[in-house]
């Protein structure tokens, strides 16, 4: 049976993080299935979900990597992950929106939203934040992809979208993600 | 020849609708020549008249310092609409007026716009690309919609799932 780990890692960036950690799984017969990695400021953060081979032991990968890890100075955690969670054809759980939210910067803006989803059952798949402007007048940009769950009416989530637009004095923008059939 | 400040984001008149121009009367000529000056000086393609505190519908283009595809030059248009739409393309984009962030926002391939020339003659383009790409985003600067409302994925997209 096939067994997958999570790696999660954030370190210092600088060139050679990337291929020293594939280098420790290449050559432990790992084979790198998803990943999401980003540079965040000067911090550069990685999570690959990766295949064991039959064969080698989680021990003797996680020494090499520590090895990595001490030697780049990254945070690092691996985590097996269940057959069921490491499945390709997961389902989603409703309808894919984009939701913008933006507006000066202030305490509690992605608290108010997600706190919203949440109460709905709102999955949320992906999410990205950036502080921009003047260091006088930063403005927060925070962008998500959510799965609406189809019992769920999309115009009361406007509804309280547009409550919570006015109370935190921000834009708000939902519509349903499109991707381009081309 | 005025170079002016373009606003940025969270700028009230960046958010709001502008007003349609009745009369091509010396305000407007100057306008119109405050945008070119301001969009010349700017490293940007294109600009609307909110971007420089003026909300009237009033847009400046040029992109052939920035693109090979086909375009019309300097165009400048007053009161502009989008009559009709073809094709569907994803642009990465990023404005003056939102430093420092970029996306991937859904636009037509091909429009038809038709507005009004400084002299007020009617002028009607057919544009496709980049420059479509630019009119749209300018004539949504009108409406106070900025590319933020029209992000279509988040980069990993191409991976993500979708409901039958």
């Amino acid at each position: 049976m096939n067994r997958f780990v999570i790696i999660t890692a954030a370190g210092p960036d600088r060139p050679g993080i990337i291929a020293r950690i594939t280098q420790v799984l290449y050559r432990t017969g790992c084979n790198i299935e998803d990943t999401s990695m980003t540079l965040l400021r000067g911090e550069f953060s990685m999570i690959l979900i990766v295949r064991l081979p039959q064969k080698q032991s989680l021990n003797e990968i996680k020494r090499r990597l520590k090895k990595v890890q001490t030697a780049l100075g990254l945070s690092l955690l691996l985590k097996p992950l269940s057959a069921n969670e490491a499945r390709r054809d997961q389902q989603p759980l409703g309808r894919s929106f984009i939701l913008s939210v933006y507006g000066a910067d202030k305490p509690g803006i992605v608290y108010g939203v997600t706190r919203l989803m949440a109460a709905h059952g709102i999955n949320i798949t992906d999410m990205n934040t950036r502080v921009i402007g003047p260091r006088n007048e930063p403005v927060y940009i925070m962008i998500l992809e959510m799965e609406i769950p189809k019992k769920v009416k999309v115009q009361t989530i406007k509804t309280k979208l547009n409550k919570l637009k006015k109370a935190v004095n921000v834009d708000i923008t939902l519509h349903p993600a499109e991707p381009a059939q081309l | 020849m005025p170079v002016l400040k373009i606003l940025q984001y969270p700028h009230p008149l960046l958010k709001s609708r502008s007003k349609q121009v009745q009369v091509i009367d010396d305000r407007i000529i100057r306008m119109i020549q405050n945008l070119l000056d301001t969009l010349a000086a700017s490293p940007g393609v294109a600009l609307a008249a909110p971007q420089i505190g003026e909300s009237y519908r009033l847009i400046a283009c040029d992109v052939s310092r920035k693109t090979k595809e086909p375009h019309h030059g300097r165009v400048i248009l007053i009161n502009p609409t989008i009559r009709q739409r073809e094709g569907k393309r994803i642009f990465r984009e990023g404005c003056l007026s939102v430093p420092d962030y970029t996306g991937n926002v859904n636009r037509s391939e091909k429009v038809w716009v038709e507005g009004l020339d400084p002299q007020g003659q009617r002028v009607n383009l057919i544009s496709e690309g980049f420059e479509a790409l630019a009119l749209q985003h300018e004539i949504d600067h009108l409406d106070g919609v900025l590319f933020l409302d029209r992000i279509a994925s988040l980069s990993t997209d191409l991976f993500r799932r979708r409901v039958y």
